[in-house]
């Protein structure tokens, strides 16, 4: 049986709530990181045991947060095993256990939902208990062969059987990997998964097994992103008809295969989870249009510590020539259309800085193509890479905060930064413009705590930041607007007092 | 009107011809022989030239090959020529069936017609649905369909989708130009290293990729990909590269072409008409040159000349893309 790598903290007593975390805290820097911390911390009447899925144990190294106390137990599962394929062996696989796979494809294909239960609890057993489903048998079975080719002969359109088959076992071995590990998942009295797919699925798996609420809160659209990674990736081969006219097809089969795939881990999470949380209005419309029931979704926003940055607001009359990245070095930042922002800055302001300031572990190889864009523009003498630092000790130098991501849900780092008395620059993604501008009417004569720009263009991102750099009363008016917002909606109390009443809701029987 | 007739005409009197030939011949009259012989001669290289595969009969000298033939191989070689042409056109490859079926278009189902009519403008059809269609799902598409068209075609139209109201169309937009953008610095880093880790590279070799690394540092501009102060730096930088590999290739037509046209988007006008004349000088044709000798000219106001470079970028123009491609073929 391939089983992944599990590292296992034993309990010492069952968790009030179990956090169930995919390539996040506590091993990965960032939002959604700090946000899992902010709020363990802040409920340390709540205990909380963390699972956490990541690809395999070699990604990741230490822990990148201190535990708090609360914290009484922290769990691994890994989608990908490091152990050795198994020898091939002739076997004839069990028909029942493939004729329950068969059966939870057909849901993955749209069928109903109250269905799923009843079948995800047959194709677990085959998995977890009887162990008629393991690597060894899909991989060498019989049954899975037949399987396999039958689905292949049903739907695969023009694809190659053989990029349809590794496809399928690429998709199928996680999910066997995840079954595997339940055994040594902790027991909770609720379960509470921070994205939708496999840590989804995985809320979705433990609430089948042990009957217990299953909540869920997303802070980007896991789905969503899922599908822009697809739509790009070049390892998924397909017959590309570069005359014909397959204008009207979005993808070839194999890539749809793999974006279904993630649609119904997505929706399986919607049906099955109670309640549904959401930290912006534009994430819930997306949530329901993406399956989820009206009903069962409620918008909870973040919120910061307002003591923690209070001594940063005083600042000096006119704004310091710093500008701040804070963020993880990755794709999704866009900090390529930052640098290439900072070119037209520093022509015009020669004495800017720029401070990078984040990790650039998560994708080195992003990472040196920013070094490389850096040297490429020359921006050698203003470009400083600052590494992971404590925010709060860097945000009393900078003079403005950019955000230039192309995705995002409702930034922490913004709230930071308003706390702190800074001004952002955004790009228009998720709720910044919310957060700049104002939402609502009220929120909206509070005036704008910076500006926002479209995604990708350096040249406006550059214009905006010169405007706020340059001119004393346009700055400190965006960081008046910037402190009386995050004082007035921003506070945490509000995040603890809202997840608090859920949190007892759902641990009260 | 068949040739069909004409052509069995001539074979009769060719034949006439082969038989007085042999009449004659064998009568000892050398002369009327010698006149029937090349009377056939005559007759028949433009029948068997009409009854050969059209694929075969571009080049008209075969007319004369036959003639040569039929004249200096009396009886033998028209009468093979006839059986092989026949044989090779008509008993080895029999007339196929016709297995079309010929509709009225109003019997084609509409979507298909609409289809028709969106493949033939690829490019303006997905910056219409871009710009104008109200469905999310259709811009996706729209935006997926840039992979069959040209970068210098599909790079505006993704700008235009990076301000999509939808943010699946913008990120798919953004990822599409990220991966043409990380193709050409990819490129750039690459030659970059190779010169500084490889220094038993020859002048030429080095030449060579200064100037690749040049025409990947134009491109990033020319393609859209890069804007601003950005787009000024990596002219700049394309213009080092160029007079790094002019140091070598100093008759490089091409290189001065490049120069020029990076001098021209840099607004340096003295500059790019001197490269232009060097490149003329070192053998670039007059019609590729002309266009951006008009572009140049309009710049710097002087109108009547900008009329006189159309002219000669009118031949050029009068090519399309396909013509290179149909002559291939052929």
């Amino acid at each position: 049986m391939a089983i992944t790598r599990l590292r296992h903290t034993p309990p010492s007593e069952q968790a009030d709530v179990c956090l169930i975390l995919e390539g996040t805290y506590p091993y990965i820097r960032g939002g959604v990181s700090s946000w899992v911390h902010q709020l363990i911390s802040g409920l340390p009447e709540i205990t909380f045991a963390l699972l956490f899925i990541g690809d395999k144990p070699s990604s990741y190294g230490e822990l990148r947060y201190p535990l708090p106390d609360n914290v009484v137990a922290l769990t691994e599962a890994y989608l990908v095993s490091e152990q050795a394929t198994p020898e091939p062996k002739a076997c004839p696989g069990s028909k029942q256990a493939f004729e329950s796979i068969h059966r939870l494809h057909e849901y993955f294909g749209g069928q109903h939902a109250k269905a799923l239960s009843a079948i995800l609890k047959r194709v677990m057993g085959f998995i977890h208990d009887s162990k008629e489903i393991n690597t060894e048998t899909f991989l060498y079975s019989r049954e899975s062969w037949d399987f396999i080719t039958a689905q292949y002969e049903k739907s695969s359109g023009d694809s190659s059987f053989l990029d349809y088959f590794w496809t399928i076992r690429a998709m199928h071995a996680p999910l066997f990997s995840l079954m595997a590990s339940l055994s040594k998942a902790p027991h909770a009295r609720v379960y509470h998964s921070i994205s939708t797919g496999y840590a989804g699925l995985y809320g979705v798996m433990l609430q089948t097994i042990h009957q217990r609420p299953f909540m869920l809160t997303e802070h980007g659209i896991y789905t969503k992103e899922r599908k822009i990674d697809l739509a790009q990736i070049e390892w998924i081969n397909e017959t590309v008809d570069r005359y014909g006219s397959s204008l009207d097809k979005e993808f070839s089969y194999l890539r749809q295969l793999w974006i279904r795939f993630f649609e119904s881990i997505g929706r399986l999470a919607y049906s099955s989870a109670k309640p549904i949380l959401a930290i912006t209005e534009g994430n819930r419309l997306r949530q329901i249009a993406d399956g989820a029931v009206a009903d069962n979704v409620t918008v909870v926003t973040n919120g910061v510590d307002l003591k923690k940055f209070a001594a940063l607001r005083d600042r000096p009359a006119s704004p310091p020539l710093v500008i701040g990245f804070i963020g993880r070095v990755v794709p999704i930042k866009d900090v390529k259309t930052f640098l290439r922002a900072m070119r037209s800055i520093y022509t015009k302001l020669p004495t800017v800085q720029a401070w990078i300031i984040g990790g650039e572990d998560e994708d080195p190889k992003y990472a040196m193509e920013c070094r490389d864009l850096v040297a490429s523009l020359s921006l050698q003498d203003c470009v400083i890479y600052k590494g992971f630092c404590n925010v709060t000790e860097v945000m009393a130098e900078l003079g403005v905060i950019v955000l230039s991501s192309i995705s995002e849900g409702l930034p922490l780092v913004i709230l930071e930064a308003y706390a702190s008395g800074l001004p952002i620059v955004a790009t228009d993604v998720g709720a910044c413009r919310e957060l700049i501008e104002g939402g609502s009417a009220e929120d909206k004569a509070i005036g704008h705590s910076g500006a926002v720009v479209p995604i990708a263009n350096a040249e406006a991102l550059a214009t905006e930041i010169i405007k706020l750099l340059s001119n004393r009363d346009h700055w400190q008016a965006a960081r008046t607007a910037a402190m009386q917002r995050v004082d007035r909606y921003f506070d945490e109390e509000n995040l603890f007092d809202n997840y608090r009443r859920i949190y007892q809701a759902a641990l009260t029987p | 009107m068949s040739k069909m007739p004409i052509i069995v005409i001539m074979l009769i009197m060719a034949g006439i011809g082969q038989i007085g030939l042999i009449y004659f011949f064998l009568a000892g009259d050398f002369y009327h022989a010698s006149i029937s012989h090349v009377l056939s001669a005559i007759l028949l290289p433009w029948p068997i030239f009409s009854l050969i595969a059209d694929r075969y009969t571009k080049n008209k000298m075969l007319l004369l090959l036959l003639f040569i033939w039929c004249f200096f191989i009396p009886l033998v070689a028209g009468i093979g020529l006839l059986l092989s042409v026949a044989w090779a056109s008509y008993v080895i490859k029999a007339p196929v069936k016709n297995n079309f079926t010929t509709i009225n278009t109003q019997d084609i189902p509409t979507g298909v017609i609409k289809h028709i009519a969106y493949v033939q403008n690829i490019s303006s059809n997905i910056r219409s649905v871009l710009e104008y269609s109200s469905a999310a799902e259709e811009r996706i598409r729209a935006v997926l369909a840039t992979r069959k068209i040209s970068d210098q075609n599909a790079i505006p139209i993704l700008q235009i989708a990076l301000k999509d109201p939808i943010d699946e169309v913008r990120l798919l937009a953004y990822s599409m130009l990220n991966t043409k953008e990380k193709k050409l610095s990819a490129a750039i880093q690459t030659h970059l290293n190779e010169l500084s880790h490889m220094p038993a590279l020859s002048e030429m070799e080095k030449a060579s990729k200064y100037y690749y690394v040049a025409e990947c540092y134009w491109e990033l501009s020319f393609l859209g990909l890069e804007q601003g102060e950005a787009k000024v730096h990596v002219l700049k930088t394309a213009d080092y590269f160029v007079t790094k590999a002019l140091k070598t290739l100093i008759r490089d037509a091409e290189l001065y072409f490049l120069k020029a046209r990076i001098a021209l988007e840099l607004a340096q006008y003295q500059l790019a008409k001197n490269n232009f004349r060097l490149a003329r000088k070192f053998g670039m044709p007059v019609e590729k040159l002309a266009p951006y000798q008009a572009e140049l000219a309009f710049a710097e106001k002087r109108y009547a000349e900008v009329q006189y470079f159309m002219q000669h970028a009118k031949k050029s123009s009068e090519k399309n893309r396909l013509t290179d491609m149909v002559k291939q073929w052929l």
